[in-house]
């Protein structure tokens, strides 16, 4: 999959099949049209290319008074998955307030039309883009009718009674719902991160963990507690638990993550560690002694195990 | 490695020009014998760097091997407004050093201060930085190149870079690329230096 940082220095290409959007947490839905995409575009033929904005807009254009907007995927883990899925390119439009206020007939005339000589575009069943989001569905027909290519909008994915949305991904992970996210997903959750110096509160109690900083501060840090999780480093993946908790020290509730990863010793300062969820064992508690809560960890250990090697 | 160097071409003189930073990896030039006349020369040559750093954290040593010192939000960061903010520091610009460096003061070394606690702001110094090049901005991270005088800290730039942004930073990767005439691409990897210098003595 090729890269495109910057479309405006991008020499103008072959014939292309685009899909536009965010695609936060590239989830179910996200896959389906993207597999439509590929689809098309050995039909064609032409380029399986893919549209994205970074930052995520929401980030751009959010209130400030309004609680902080976060992410599913950082550019980096976006950039991963979308790896995997067998996409020609891949372009990373810089989202900026200019180009928010874009109107949409331009963004399709010299971004998709010039540059990638779209033949063919496939949109989510809500997406919109440009000033005021007027670059919906009816728009790009009508362009679709003057310019001479073909626009097709595909139904949401459903799981059980509900649309697989980026916001209902989100809010599952923010209740502890890690099942309904995983299923939505089509993937555990998982996070990116360097492994940094923390407090090293494990180490004591016979049970090392790695802090894990995220690559971009507005990830998605799930609800507080324990999770039985696999940590991949080095092209290998280990059985590990995971405790998420609030910082007290850090007034704007900075979370922190930390992984004790099961029979392994080695320094990781430094490294880039790859944390997937794969289920929620308990809430996070206060334990009244250290013998309480080493009690506790082994059980988590245990469990953690115990439902690793079922998933 | 000066020790690695003296211990493999046995006996002579041998000395570096320029420290690299422990996390830190690239070139670093070692003379030996008749050489080490050359080093006071090659410490004044221009150096070059490639640099990887991440705004929002910042660490007591201002690079990955540190503890976790403060956390602060940055707003998104915006390419054009990164490369405006990274044009701000080309030229000759006043720099603070980190506390933990090798610099002396009152006789001790700085980072010995550090560790123990109580390390006293080093005063600025000039430095010239020749060029600064933004190559990727993507979530919180700046990729950078960068080419600039002797005396010129990094992970300070990148404190001060972090600063000009409206938030806080460090160095998670630092990999210098040129000293003077010598690139990273003719430099041997330390592993091979022993087989290196064997055979260079047979000839």
């Amino acid at each position: 999959m090729q890269i495109i940082w910057n479309i405006h220095t991008f020499p103008p290409s072959d014939s292309s099949v685009v899909s536009l959007g965010t695609f936060d947490g590239v989830h179910r839905g996200h896959q389906s049209i993207l597999t439509e995409l590929k689809r098309r575009a050995e039909r064609a033929p032409a380029h399986a290319t893919m549209i994205t904005f970074e930052p995520h807009p929401q980030l751009v254009l959010q209130d400030p008074t309004r609680p902080q907007q976060e992410v599913l995927t950082t550019i980096e883990e976006k950039i991963e998955i979308l790896s995997g899925l067998g996409l020609d390119r891949l372009v990373i439009a810089h989202f900026s307030p200019a180009f928010a206020s874009m109107v949409p007939d331009r963004f399709v005339i010299d971004i998709l039309l010039n540059k990638l000589h779209m033949r063919e575009i496939i949109i989510g069943h809500d997406h919109a883009f440009g000033k005021g989001r007027s670059g919906n569905l009816a728009l790009l027909q009508k362009l679709g009718e003057d310019h001479g290519f073909a626009v097709d909008s595909l139904p949401p994915l459903k799981y059980g009674e509900e649309i697989i949305s980026s916001t209902r991904i989100r809010q599952a992970l923010q209740e502890g719902d890690l099942e309904l996210a995983t299923q939505m997903l089509g993937r555990p959750y998982s996070i990116n991160g360097l492994v940094m110096h923390g407090a090293g509160r494990g180490t004591g109690l016979g049970f090392p963990t790695i802090n894990l900083k995220p690559y971009s501060q507005y990830k998605l840090v799930p609800r507080p507690g324990i999770y039985a999780s696999r940590s991949r480093l080095g092209g290998r993946s280990y059985d590990s638990v995971t405790y998420i908790g609030q910082r007290p020290t850090f007034p704007d509730g900075e979370r922190v993550i930390e992984t004790y990863i099961i029979d392994f010793n080695a320094q990781l300062y430094g490294q880039e560690v790859n944390v997937e969820l794969i289920a929620y064992i308990r809430e996070d508690a206060r334990f009244a002694t250290a013998t309480a809560l080493i009690e506790q960890i082994k059980q988590d250990v245990a469990k953690s195990m115990e439902l690793l090697s079922s998933h | 490695m000066v020790r690695l160097v003296k211990k493999l071409v046995a006996g002579g003189k041998v000395g570096h020009a320029g420290t690299l930073d422990p996390f830190a990896e690239g070139v670093l030039l070692v003379c030996t014998g008749s050489e080490t006349r050359n080093i006071s020369v090659l410490v004044d040559a221009p150096k070059e760097y490639r640099g990887r750093m991440r705004l929002g954290v910042t660490t007591d040593t201002l690079d990955i091997s540190g503890v976790i010192t403060e956390e602060k939000r940055c707003a998104p960061l915006d390419r054009e407004q990164v490369c405006e903010a990274a044009r701000r520091f080309v030229g000759e610009v006043e720099q603070v050093p980190p506390s933990f460096s090798a610099i002396h003061i009152g006789g001790q070394r700085l980072y010995k201060l550090a560790r123990a606690g109580a390390p006293p702001t080093p005063a600025a110094r000039r430095v010239v930085i020749h060029n600064l090049e933004v190559l990727a901005v993507a979530d919180n991270r700046i990729d950078f190149v960068v080419s600039c005088s002797k005396g010129t800290y990094i992970r300070a730039l990148a404190r001060d870079l972090a600063l000009v942004l409206g938030t806080v930073g460090f160095l998670s990767h630092l990999t210098r690329t040129r000293i003077g005439a010598y690139l990273l691409q003719d430099a041997l990897e330390v592993t091979a230096l022993p087989q290196y210098i064997e055979s260079e003595r047979c000839r």
